[in-house]
Protein backbone atom coordinates (compact mmCIF):
# COMPACT_ATOMS: atom_id res chain seq x y z
CA UNK A 1 0.00 0.00 0.00
CA UNK A 2 1.45 3.21 -1.19
CA UNK A 3 2.21 6.12 1.45
CA UNK A 4 0.56 9.17 0.64
CA UNK A 5 2.44 12.51 1.66
CA UNK A 6 0.62 16.66 1.52
CA UNK A 7 3.45 18.79 1.21
CA UNK A 8 2.59 22.44 1.81
CA UNK A 9 5.37 23.90 -0.05
CA UNK A 10 6.37 23.92 -3.67
CA UNK A 11 10.09 22.66 -2.62
CA UNK A 12 8.96 19.41 -1.24
CA UNK A 13 6.76 18.04 -3.95
CA UNK A 14 9.02 16.33 -5.19
CA UNK A 15 10.64 12.36 -4.83
CA UNK A 16 7.90 10.34 -5.24
CA UNK A 17 4.37 9.90 -7.83
CA UNK A 18 3.00 13.42 -8.02
CA UNK A 19 -0.79 13.26 -7.49
CA UNK A 20 -3.23 16.31 -8.70
CA UNK A 21 -6.33 14.92 -9.97
CA UNK A 22 -5.67 11.67 -9.36
CA UNK A 23 -7.23 10.80 -12.47
CA UNK A 24 -4.99 8.66 -13.87
CA UNK A 25 -2.61 8.14 -10.84
CA UNK A 26 -5.55 6.33 -9.17
CA UNK A 27 -5.87 4.01 -11.80
CA UNK A 28 -2.25 3.19 -11.75
CA UNK A 29 -2.39 2.99 -8.29
CA UNK A 30 -5.35 0.43 -8.47
CA UNK A 31 -3.48 -2.00 -11.49
CA UNK A 32 -0.22 -1.60 -9.44
CA UNK A 33 1.64 -0.02 -11.48
CA UNK A 34 2.65 2.78 -8.42
CA UNK A 35 5.27 1.57 -5.94
CA UNK A 36 6.45 5.25 -4.85
CA UNK A 37 5.11 7.33 -2.15
CA UNK A 38 2.32 9.80 -3.49
CA UNK A 39 2.98 13.70 -3.36
CA UNK A 40 -0.65 15.09 -3.28
CA UNK A 41 -0.16 18.49 -4.57
CA UNK A 42 -3.84 19.54 -2.76
CA UNK A 43 -1.91 22.07 -0.12
CA UNK A 44 1.32 23.36 -2.74
CA UNK A 45 0.65 26.93 -3.43
CA UNK A 46 1.14 29.09 -6.41
CA UNK A 47 -0.11 26.25 -9.16
CA UNK A 48 -3.61 27.51 -9.75
CA UNK A 49 -5.09 30.27 -11.28
CA UNK A 50 -5.77 31.80 -15.41
CA UNK A 51 -4.13 35.90 -15.20
CA UNK A 52 -2.80 37.23 -18.23
CA UNK A 53 1.35 37.02 -19.30
CA UNK A 54 3.58 39.70 -20.16
CA UNK A 55 2.70 40.95 -23.81
CA UNK A 56 -0.98 39.36 -23.58
CA UNK A 57 -0.41 36.61 -23.38
CA UNK A 58 -2.28 33.91 -21.11
CA UNK A 59 -0.58 32.35 -17.65
CA UNK A 60 -2.57 28.64 -16.71
CA UNK A 61 -1.62 27.31 -13.89
CA UNK A 62 -0.76 23.32 -13.49
CA UNK A 63 -3.87 22.95 -10.84
CA UNK A 64 -6.00 24.38 -13.03
CA UNK A 65 -9.78 21.64 -13.38
CA UNK A 66 -10.13 21.31 -17.25
CA UNK A 67 -13.90 22.48 -16.38
CA UNK A 68 -12.40 25.64 -15.05
CA UNK A 69 -10.75 25.89 -18.29
CA UNK A 70 -13.21 25.08 -20.50
CA UNK A 71 -15.60 27.94 -19.23
CA UNK A 72 -12.83 30.54 -18.31
CA UNK A 73 -13.69 33.12 -20.39
CA UNK A 74 -10.66 34.55 -22.04
CA UNK A 75 -9.58 31.37 -23.15
CA UNK A 76 -12.99 30.94 -24.80
CA UNK A 77 -12.17 33.94 -26.10
CA UNK A 78 -8.17 34.05 -27.35
CA UNK A 79 -7.59 30.20 -27.43
CA UNK A 80 -11.12 28.79 -28.65
CA UNK A 81 -9.62 25.39 -29.87
CA UNK A 82 -8.03 24.57 -25.67
CA UNK A 83 -11.19 25.20 -24.47
CA UNK A 84 -13.21 23.59 -26.52
CA UNK A 85 -11.09 20.38 -25.87
CA UNK A 86 -10.75 21.09 -22.21
CA UNK A 87 -14.55 20.82 -22.50
CA UNK A 88 -15.05 18.06 -24.19
CA UNK A 89 -12.32 15.73 -23.54
CA UNK A 90 -12.74 12.27 -20.80
CA UNK A 91 -16.22 12.87 -18.82
CA UNK A 92 -17.87 16.09 -17.00
CA UNK A 93 -16.36 14.74 -13.97
CA UNK A 94 -13.09 13.61 -14.93
CA UNK A 95 -13.01 17.03 -15.99
CA UNK A 96 -14.52 18.29 -12.63
CA UNK A 97 -11.13 17.05 -10.62
CA UNK A 98 -8.33 16.67 -13.42
CA UNK A 99 -5.89 19.35 -13.80
CA UNK A 100 -4.30 21.20 -16.27
CA UNK A 101 -0.81 19.87 -15.59
CA UNK A 102 -2.07 16.57 -15.19
CA UNK A 103 -3.82 16.22 -18.45
CA UNK A 104 -0.11 17.18 -19.68
CA UNK A 105 1.77 14.83 -18.24
CA UNK A 106 -0.34 11.65 -17.74
CA UNK A 107 0.54 8.48 -18.68
CA UNK A 108 -0.23 6.36 -21.55
CA UNK A 109 -3.54 4.63 -21.35
CA UNK A 110 -1.84 1.72 -23.34
CA UNK A 111 -3.21 -1.55 -21.74
CA UNK A 112 -0.39 -3.41 -22.00
CA UNK A 113 1.16 -1.07 -19.53
CA UNK A 114 -1.54 -0.45 -17.06
CA UNK A 115 -1.67 -4.37 -17.32
CA UNK A 116 0.69 -5.64 -14.45
CA UNK A 117 1.37 -8.70 -15.94
CA UNK A 118 3.79 -6.97 -18.18
CA UNK A 119 6.71 -4.78 -17.67
CA UNK A 120 7.29 -3.33 -21.09
CA UNK A 121 9.77 0.07 -22.25
CA UNK A 122 7.23 2.53 -20.31
CA UNK A 123 7.35 -0.07 -17.04
CA UNK A 124 11.23 0.14 -16.77
CA UNK A 125 11.33 -3.21 -18.74
CA UNK A 126 13.16 -3.99 -22.05
CA UNK A 127 10.47 -5.10 -24.44
CA UNK A 128 7.24 -4.09 -26.27
CA UNK A 129 4.65 -6.71 -25.73
CA UNK A 130 2.05 -4.68 -28.13
CA UNK A 131 4.76 -4.44 -30.78
CA UNK A 132 3.38 -6.38 -33.82
CA UNK A 133 -0.40 -6.36 -32.41
CA UNK A 134 -2.47 -5.57 -35.43
CA UNK A 135 -5.01 -2.76 -33.32
CA UNK A 136 -6.21 0.39 -34.37
CA UNK A 137 -5.53 2.47 -30.99
CA UNK A 138 -2.03 2.19 -32.30
CA UNK A 139 0.29 5.26 -33.21
CA UNK A 140 1.60 4.44 -36.98
CA UNK A 141 3.53 7.44 -36.99
CA UNK A 142 5.45 6.77 -33.91
CA UNK A 143 9.43 7.08 -34.48
CA UNK A 144 10.62 5.37 -31.38
CA UNK A 145 9.93 1.25 -30.44
CA UNK A 146 6.83 2.46 -28.42
CA UNK A 147 3.49 2.38 -30.32
CA UNK A 148 1.46 4.04 -27.94
CA UNK A 149 -0.46 7.10 -28.88
CA UNK A 150 0.17 9.81 -27.11
CA UNK A 151 -2.37 10.80 -24.55
CA UNK A 152 -2.71 14.20 -24.12
CA UNK A 153 -5.22 16.15 -26.02
CA UNK A 154 -4.57 19.74 -24.28
CA UNK A 155 -0.78 19.06 -25.57
CA UNK A 156 -1.91 19.44 -28.76
CA UNK A 157 -3.45 22.42 -28.14
CA UNK A 158 -0.36 23.95 -26.37
CA UNK A 159 1.46 22.70 -29.51
CA UNK A 160 -1.04 24.54 -32.22
CA UNK A 161 -0.48 27.82 -30.05
CA UNK A 162 3.12 27.81 -29.91
CA UNK A 163 2.82 27.90 -26.04
CA UNK A 164 5.83 27.32 -23.22
CA UNK A 165 5.99 25.43 -20.05
CA UNK A 166 7.50 26.59 -17.19
CA UNK A 167 9.39 23.38 -15.09
CA UNK A 168 10.50 24.63 -11.65
CA UNK A 169 13.83 24.94 -12.06
CA UNK A 170 14.51 24.06 -15.07
CA UNK A 171 12.55 27.41 -16.66
CA UNK A 172 10.48 27.88 -19.13
CA UNK A 173 10.44 25.67 -22.47
CA UNK A 174 8.91 24.81 -25.33
CA UNK A 175 5.95 22.23 -25.66
CA UNK A 176 8.20 20.22 -28.25
CA UNK A 177 11.35 20.04 -25.59
CA UNK A 178 8.29 18.91 -22.55
CA UNK A 179 7.93 15.87 -24.76
CA UNK A 180 10.95 15.08 -26.69
CA UNK A 181 11.18 13.59 -30.31
CA UNK A 182 9.37 9.75 -29.11
CA UNK A 183 12.92 8.18 -29.24
CA UNK A 184 13.24 7.60 -26.24
CA UNK A 185 10.55 4.69 -25.35
CA UNK A 186 10.89 4.98 -21.31
CA UNK A 187 8.81 8.13 -20.61
CA UNK A 188 5.74 10.19 -22.42
CA UNK A 189 7.04 13.83 -21.26
CA UNK A 190 10.86 15.15 -19.67
CA UNK A 191 9.98 16.31 -16.40
CA UNK A 192 11.53 14.30 -13.75
CA UNK A 193 10.98 13.68 -10.09
CA UNK A 194 12.47 16.63 -8.84
CA UNK A 195 10.79 18.87 -11.09
CA UNK A 196 7.57 20.55 -10.99
CA UNK A 197 5.06 21.50 -13.52
CA UNK A 198 4.05 24.86 -12.43
CA UNK A 199 1.95 26.84 -15.39
CA UNK A 200 1.92 27.43 -19.32
CA UNK A 201 2.16 30.69 -20.46
CA UNK A 202 0.06 30.96 -24.11
CA UNK A 203 1.28 33.62 -26.62
CA UNK A 204 -1.26 36.64 -27.54
CA UNK A 205 -3.68 35.72 -30.19
CA UNK A 206 -2.87 36.10 -33.87
CA UNK A 207 -4.30 38.84 -35.83
CA UNK A 208 -7.42 36.93 -37.22
CA UNK A 209 -6.82 34.06 -36.11
CA UNK A 210 -9.20 30.77 -35.72
CA UNK A 211 -8.91 27.43 -33.98
CA UNK A 212 -10.73 23.90 -33.27
CA UNK A 213 -10.67 20.79 -32.13
CA UNK A 214 -12.21 17.50 -33.55
CA UNK A 215 -11.83 13.86 -32.87
CA UNK A 216 -12.83 10.66 -34.43
CA UNK A 217 -14.19 8.11 -31.15
CA UNK A 218 -16.48 5.23 -30.94
CA UNK A 219 -18.30 7.16 -28.83
CA UNK A 220 -19.18 11.05 -28.39
CA UNK A 221 -18.38 10.94 -24.62
CA UNK A 222 -16.26 9.16 -22.25
CA UNK A 223 -13.58 7.57 -25.02
CA UNK A 224 -10.75 8.27 -26.22
CA UNK A 225 -10.52 9.15 -30.11
CA UNK A 226 -9.17 6.83 -32.43
CA UNK A 227 -7.57 10.35 -34.23
CA UNK A 228 -7.78 14.08 -33.27
CA UNK A 229 -6.66 16.97 -34.72
CA UNK A 230 -5.95 20.89 -33.14
CA UNK A 231 -5.91 23.39 -35.67
CA UNK A 232 -4.74 26.85 -35.63
CA UNK A 233 -5.25 29.31 -38.45
CA UNK A 234 -4.27 32.99 -39.27
CA UNK A 235 -3.77 34.44 -42.84
CA UNK A 236 -0.55 33.14 -44.01
CA UNK A 237 -0.23 30.66 -40.84
CA UNK A 238 -1.41 27.18 -39.97
CA UNK A 239 -0.86 24.64 -37.17
CA UNK A 240 -2.11 21.15 -37.34
CA UNK A 241 -1.61 18.92 -34.20
CA UNK A 242 -2.44 15.29 -34.22
CA UNK A 243 -3.35 12.82 -31.97
CA UNK A 244 -3.79 8.86 -31.87
CA UNK A 245 -1.16 8.82 -34.37
CA UNK A 246 2.40 9.58 -33.00
CA UNK A 247 3.79 8.77 -29.58
CA UNK A 248 4.45 12.14 -29.03
CA UNK A 249 1.99 15.05 -29.08
CA UNK A 250 3.06 16.04 -32.81
CA UNK A 251 2.73 19.06 -35.29
CA UNK A 252 2.53 17.45 -39.37
CA UNK A 253 3.79 20.02 -41.37
CA UNK A 254 2.69 18.39 -44.37
CA UNK A 255 -0.41 18.86 -43.67
CA UNK A 256 0.27 22.72 -42.31
CA UNK A 257 1.72 23.48 -45.91
CA UNK A 258 -0.91 21.78 -47.91
CA UNK A 259 -3.46 23.99 -46.05
CA UNK A 260 -1.76 27.09 -46.51
CA UNK A 261 -0.95 26.01 -50.27
CA UNK A 262 -4.91 25.05 -50.84
CA UNK A 263 -3.67 21.67 -51.69
CA UNK A 264 -5.78 18.52 -51.36
CA UNK A 265 -5.11 16.37 -47.99
CA UNK A 266 -5.65 13.26 -49.22
CA UNK A 267 -2.12 13.13 -51.27
CA UNK A 268 -0.34 14.00 -48.30
CA UNK A 269 -1.93 11.72 -46.22
CA UNK A 270 -1.13 9.12 -48.37
CA UNK A 271 2.32 9.71 -48.53
CA UNK A 272 2.47 9.65 -44.60
CA UNK A 273 1.11 6.55 -44.96
CA UNK A 274 3.57 5.05 -47.17
CA UNK A 275 6.54 6.18 -44.71
CA UNK A 276 4.94 5.40 -41.54
CA UNK A 277 6.84 3.52 -39.38
CA UNK A 278 3.97 1.51 -37.28
CA UNK A 279 1.55 0.95 -40.33
CA UNK A 280 -0.55 -1.67 -39.81
CA UNK A 281 -3.96 -3.04 -41.58
CA UNK A 282 -5.56 -0.96 -38.49
CA UNK A 283 -3.60 1.79 -38.42
CA UNK A 284 -4.02 2.55 -41.93
CA UNK A 285 -7.27 3.49 -41.80
CA UNK A 286 -6.89 6.28 -39.49
CA UNK A 287 -5.01 8.32 -42.71
CA UNK A 288 -8.08 9.10 -44.62
CA UNK A 289 -9.85 9.81 -40.82
CA UNK A 290 -7.03 12.17 -40.18
CA UNK A 291 -7.61 13.93 -43.55
CA UNK A 292 -11.62 14.07 -43.02
CA UNK A 293 -10.65 15.36 -39.45
CA UNK A 294 -8.63 18.95 -40.62
CA UNK A 295 -11.08 19.21 -43.46
CA UNK A 296 -14.02 19.11 -40.90
CA UNK A 297 -12.44 21.73 -38.69
CA UNK A 298 -11.34 23.68 -41.76
CA UNK A 299 -15.06 23.95 -43.06
CA UNK A 300 -15.97 24.20 -38.93
CA UNK A 301 -13.66 27.66 -39.00
CA UNK A 302 -15.45 28.63 -42.66
CA UNK A 303 -12.12 27.85 -44.59
CA UNK A 304 -8.37 29.05 -43.81
CA UNK A 305 -8.49 32.35 -43.51
CA UNK A 306 -7.10 34.10 -46.79
CA UNK A 307 -3.60 35.32 -47.02
CA UNK A 308 -2.91 39.08 -46.36
CA UNK A 309 -3.67 41.15 -49.91
CA UNK A 310 -0.63 42.02 -51.08
CA UNK A 311 0.42 45.38 -50.03
CA UNK A 312 -1.03 47.89 -53.02
CA UNK A 313 1.81 50.45 -53.07
CA UNK A 314 5.19 50.26 -54.52
CA UNK A 315 7.40 48.76 -51.91
CA UNK A 316 10.77 50.67 -51.64
CA UNK A 317 13.30 49.93 -54.15
CA UNK A 318 16.30 47.96 -51.81
CA UNK A 319 19.70 48.55 -53.34
CA UNK A 320 21.28 45.70 -54.26
CA UNK A 321 23.89 44.44 -51.94
CA UNK A 322 27.29 46.06 -52.68
CA UNK A 323 29.33 42.93 -53.86
CA UNK A 324 32.19 43.34 -51.58
CA UNK A 325 35.44 44.13 -53.35
CA UNK A 326 37.65 41.29 -53.72
CA UNK A 327 40.43 41.35 -50.94
CA UNK A 328 43.98 41.42 -52.43
CA UNK A 329 46.19 39.36 -50.75
CA UNK A 330 48.29 40.79 -48.42
CA UNK B 1 4.98 1.11 6.50
CA UNK B 2 2.66 3.81 5.87
CA UNK B 3 0.81 4.93 9.09
CA UNK B 4 -2.68 5.14 9.01
CA UNK B 5 -5.10 8.78 9.77
CA UNK B 6 -8.10 9.13 11.34
CA UNK B 7 -11.13 10.37 8.71
CA UNK B 8 -13.43 12.48 10.30
CA UNK B 9 -16.90 13.49 7.91
CA UNK B 10 -20.09 12.71 7.80
CA UNK B 11 -22.10 10.34 5.64
CA UNK B 12 -25.52 10.64 4.70
CA UNK B 13 -26.11 13.36 7.47
CA UNK B 14 -24.47 10.96 10.25
CA UNK B 15 -21.12 11.47 11.34
CA UNK B 16 -18.22 8.91 10.91
CA UNK B 17 -14.89 8.63 12.33
CA UNK B 18 -12.20 5.81 11.56
CA UNK B 19 -8.77 5.06 10.49
CA UNK B 20 -7.65 4.60 7.15
CA UNK B 21 -4.49 3.84 5.20
CA UNK B 22 -3.41 6.89 3.34
CA UNK B 23 -3.98 5.47 -0.43
CA UNK B 24 -7.55 3.88 0.23
CA UNK B 25 -10.11 5.44 -1.91
CA UNK B 26 -13.46 6.86 -0.93
CA UNK B 27 -15.24 3.88 -2.77
CA UNK B 28 -13.44 1.28 -0.40
CA UNK B 29 -14.14 3.11 3.06
CA UNK B 30 -17.96 3.17 1.98
CA UNK B 31 -18.28 -0.50 0.82
CA UNK B 32 -15.79 -1.60 3.90
CA UNK B 33 -15.62 -0.27 6.99
CA UNK B 34 -19.01 1.31 6.31
CA UNK B 35 -21.43 -0.90 4.61
CA UNK B 36 -22.58 0.73 2.29
CA UNK B 37 -22.34 -1.08 -0.60
CA UNK B 38 -25.12 0.99 -2.62
CA UNK B 39 -22.45 2.73 -4.34
CA UNK B 40 -21.35 0.35 -6.63
CA UNK B 41 -17.46 -0.75 -7.69
CA UNK B 42 -17.76 -1.13 -11.41
CA UNK B 43 -14.09 -0.55 -13.34
CA UNK B 44 -12.28 1.29 -10.48
CA UNK B 45 -10.82 3.38 -12.81
CA UNK B 46 -13.18 6.73 -13.38
CA UNK B 47 -14.55 4.97 -16.79
CA UNK B 48 -18.16 4.06 -15.87
CA UNK B 49 -19.76 6.38 -13.10
CA UNK B 50 -21.21 3.38 -11.01
CA UNK B 51 -19.15 4.67 -7.86
CA UNK B 52 -20.56 8.19 -7.97
CA UNK B 53 -21.39 9.74 -4.61
CA UNK B 54 -21.92 13.95 -4.07
CA UNK B 55 -19.22 15.35 -1.78
CA UNK B 56 -20.21 18.60 -0.52
CA UNK B 57 -22.91 18.22 -3.02
CA UNK B 58 -20.90 17.58 -5.86
CA UNK B 59 -21.02 14.70 -8.28
CA UNK B 60 -17.49 12.37 -7.45
CA UNK B 61 -16.07 9.47 -8.45
CA UNK B 62 -15.46 7.44 -5.60
CA UNK B 63 -12.76 5.11 -6.81
CA UNK B 64 -10.54 7.58 -7.96
CA UNK B 65 -11.61 9.44 -4.49
CA UNK B 66 -8.85 9.69 -2.08
CA UNK B 67 -10.63 9.10 1.45
CA UNK B 68 -8.40 10.87 3.43
CA UNK B 69 -9.29 13.90 0.80
CA UNK B 70 -12.78 13.82 2.37
CA UNK B 71 -11.28 15.14 5.80
CA UNK B 72 -14.53 17.33 7.10
CA UNK B 73 -17.18 16.90 3.89
CA UNK B 74 -20.40 16.07 3.44
CA UNK B 75 -20.93 12.73 1.83
CA UNK B 76 -24.24 11.66 0.38
CA UNK B 77 -24.82 8.05 -0.96
CA UNK B 78 -27.29 6.33 -2.61
CA UNK B 79 -28.63 4.55 0.85
CA UNK B 80 -29.22 8.32 2.10
CA UNK B 81 -31.75 9.34 -0.85
CA UNK B 82 -34.52 7.59 -0.30
CA UNK B 83 -36.76 8.92 2.80
CA UNK B 84 -39.32 7.36 5.08
CA UNK B 85 -41.51 8.55 3.13
CA UNK B 86 -41.15 6.62 -0.26
CA UNK B 87 -38.45 6.69 -2.83
CA UNK B 88 -37.11 9.84 -4.32
CA UNK B 89 -39.17 10.79 -7.43
CA UNK B 90 -35.62 9.64 -9.52
CA UNK B 91 -35.68 6.36 -8.48
CA UNK B 92 -39.71 6.34 -8.24
CA UNK B 93 -38.91 7.28 -12.34
CA UNK B 94 -36.52 4.43 -12.92
CA UNK B 95 -38.59 1.99 -11.26
CA UNK B 96 -42.20 3.15 -13.22
CA UNK B 97 -40.45 3.19 -16.17
CA UNK B 98 -37.92 0.28 -15.74
CA UNK B 99 -34.99 2.20 -16.38
CA UNK B 100 -32.95 -0.33 -14.41
CA UNK B 101 -31.99 -4.29 -15.81
CA UNK B 102 -29.01 -5.38 -13.80
CA UNK B 103 -29.55 -2.31 -11.68
CA UNK B 104 -25.57 -2.12 -11.14
CA UNK B 105 -25.12 1.51 -12.87
CA UNK B 106 -28.53 2.93 -11.47
CA UNK B 107 -27.30 4.04 -8.17
CA UNK B 108 -24.82 6.06 -10.32
CA UNK B 109 -26.88 7.75 -12.44
CA UNK B 110 -29.52 8.56 -9.64
CA UNK B 111 -27.05 10.31 -7.75
CA UNK B 112 -25.78 12.36 -10.84
CA UNK B 113 -29.48 12.91 -11.32
CA UNK B 114 -29.98 14.51 -7.85
CA UNK B 115 -26.93 16.97 -8.45
CA UNK B 116 -28.09 17.97 -11.60
CA UNK B 117 -31.90 18.58 -10.55
CA UNK B 118 -30.38 20.19 -7.49
CA UNK B 119 -27.85 22.42 -9.43
CA UNK B 120 -30.00 23.34 -12.46
CA UNK B 121 -33.49 22.33 -12.34
CA UNK B 122 -34.68 23.50 -15.89
CA UNK B 123 -31.77 21.60 -17.60
CA UNK B 124 -32.39 21.24 -21.23
CA UNK B 125 -32.02 17.66 -22.74
CA UNK B 126 -28.64 18.35 -24.23
CA UNK B 127 -27.69 19.28 -20.74
CA UNK B 128 -29.24 16.64 -19.30
CA UNK B 129 -27.21 14.35 -21.78
CA UNK B 130 -24.00 15.53 -21.36
CA UNK B 131 -24.72 15.40 -17.21
CA UNK B 132 -25.24 11.81 -17.98
CA UNK B 133 -21.91 11.53 -20.18
CA UNK B 134 -19.65 9.94 -16.59
CA UNK B 135 -22.38 7.37 -16.30
CA UNK B 136 -22.43 4.07 -18.32
CA UNK B 137 -24.86 1.87 -18.93
CA UNK B 138 -24.63 -1.72 -20.71
CA UNK B 139 -27.93 -2.82 -20.32
CA UNK B 140 -30.90 -0.43 -21.38
CA UNK B 141 -29.36 1.82 -24.19
CA UNK B 142 -30.26 5.10 -22.30
CA UNK B 143 -33.35 5.77 -23.55
CA UNK B 144 -35.31 4.45 -20.77
CA UNK B 145 -33.00 6.36 -18.53
CA UNK B 146 -33.69 9.43 -20.29
CA UNK B 147 -37.33 9.46 -19.82
CA UNK B 148 -36.91 8.30 -16.39
CA UNK B 149 -34.89 11.12 -16.03
CA UNK B 150 -37.32 13.76 -17.87
CA UNK B 151 -40.25 12.49 -15.28
CA UNK B 152 -38.47 12.90 -12.09
CA UNK B 153 -37.24 16.62 -13.34
CA UNK B 154 -41.01 17.32 -14.14
CA UNK B 155 -41.81 16.01 -10.51
CA UNK B 156 -38.83 17.82 -8.64
CA UNK B 157 -39.85 21.15 -10.62
CA UNK B 158 -42.89 20.74 -9.46
CA UNK B 159 -42.36 20.31 -5.82
CA UNK B 160 -40.17 23.35 -5.63
C1 LIG C 1 -12.94 7.88 -19.58
C2 LIG C 1 -11.75 8.77 -19.73
C3 LIG C 1 -11.49 9.36 -20.97
C4 LIG C 1 -10.40 10.20 -21.13
N1 LIG C 1 -10.18 10.81 -22.34
C5 LIG C 1 -9.13 11.66 -22.49
C6 LIG C 1 -8.87 12.31 -23.72
O1 LIG C 1 -9.58 12.11 -24.71
N2 LIG C 1 -7.81 13.15 -23.81
C7 LIG C 1 -6.99 13.39 -22.74
O2 LIG C 1 -6.05 14.17 -22.86
N3 LIG C 1 -7.20 12.78 -21.56
C8 LIG C 1 -8.25 11.93 -21.42
N4 LIG C 1 -8.44 11.31 -20.21
C9 LIG C 1 -7.42 11.42 -19.19
C10 LIG C 1 -7.56 12.61 -18.28
O3 LIG C 1 -7.58 13.80 -19.04
C11 LIG C 1 -6.35 12.59 -17.37
O4 LIG C 1 -6.43 11.46 -16.53
C12 LIG C 1 -6.27 13.84 -16.52
O5 LIG C 1 -6.17 14.99 -17.31
C13 LIG C 1 -5.07 13.80 -15.60
O6 LIG C 1 -5.12 14.92 -14.75
P1 LIG C 1 -5.03 14.73 -13.17
O7 LIG C 1 -4.93 16.08 -12.57
O8 LIG C 1 -6.10 13.86 -12.68
O9 LIG C 1 -3.61 14.01 -13.10
P2 LIG C 1 -3.02 13.01 -12.04
O10 LIG C 1 -3.57 11.66 -12.22
O11 LIG C 1 -3.07 13.60 -10.69
O12 LIG C 1 -1.50 13.05 -12.53
C14 LIG C 1 -1.13 12.60 -13.83
C15 LIG C 1 0.41 12.63 -13.94
O13 LIG C 1 0.87 13.97 -13.96
C16 LIG C 1 1.85 14.19 -12.97
N5 LIG C 1 1.66 15.56 -12.51
C17 LIG C 1 0.47 16.18 -12.32
N6 LIG C 1 0.67 17.47 -11.99
C18 LIG C 1 2.02 17.65 -11.97
C19 LIG C 1 2.85 18.78 -11.71
N7 LIG C 1 2.33 19.98 -11.40
N8 LIG C 1 4.19 18.63 -11.80
C20 LIG C 1 4.72 17.43 -12.10
N9 LIG C 1 3.99 16.33 -12.34
C21 LIG C 1 2.65 16.44 -12.28
C22 LIG C 1 1.59 13.13 -11.94
O14 LIG C 1 2.78 12.78 -11.24
C23 LIG C 1 1.10 11.96 -12.78
O15 LIG C 1 2.18 11.20 -13.27
C24 LIG C 1 -9.53 10.45 -20.03
C25 LIG C 1 -9.77 9.84 -18.80
C26 LIG C 1 -10.86 9.02 -18.63
C27 LIG C 1 -11.08 8.38 -17.30
S1 LIG D 1 3.14 0.31 -26.93
FE1 LIG D 1 4.43 1.44 -25.49
S2 LIG D 1 3.22 1.53 -23.62
FE2 LIG D 1 2.30 -0.10 -24.89
S3 LIG D 1 3.36 -2.01 -24.29
FE3 LIG D 1 4.56 -1.16 -25.97
S4 LIG D 1 6.15 0.10 -24.96
FE4 LIG D 1 4.53 -0.29 -23.44
S1 LIG E 1 -16.09 2.37 -10.52
FE1 LIG E 1 -15.63 4.48 -10.39
S2 LIG E 1 -15.95 5.18 -12.40
FE2 LIG E 1 -16.18 3.04 -12.61
S1 LIG F 1 -28.98 -1.49 -15.91
FE1 LIG F 1 -27.31 -2.83 -16.21
S2 LIG F 1 -25.66 -1.44 -16.51
FE2 LIG F 1 -27.35 -0.14 -16.46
Amino acid sequence: MSDVRHPTLRAQAIWGERRAGGTDVMDRLHHGRIAAPIVDLRDVPGLDGVGPAPGGGLRVGSAVRLAELAADERVRAGWPALADAAGGLANPQIRNVATFGGSLLQRTRCAWFRSPDFRCYKAGGTGCPAAGVDHPWHAPLSTGPCVAPHPSTLALALLAFDAKVEIEPRGLIEVAALYGDGMAAGAEHTVTEEELLVAAILPPPRPGAVSGWFRVASRGRAEWPLVEVILHLAPGFARVAVGGMHSVPARVPELEAALLAGAPLDPVVATLAASAPHASTSTRTKFPQLARAVEIVVARLGGVPAALPAPSFAPPAVPAPATPAPRGRR
Amino acid sequence: MPTDRILSFTVNGEPVRLLVEPAQTLLEVLRGPLRLTGTKHGCDVGDCGACTVLVDGAPRLSCITLAVGCEGARVETIEGVATPAGPDPIQAAFDHHVAAQCGYCTPGFVMTLRHLFAENPTANEAELREALGSNLCRCTGYTKILTAAREAQAIYAGKS
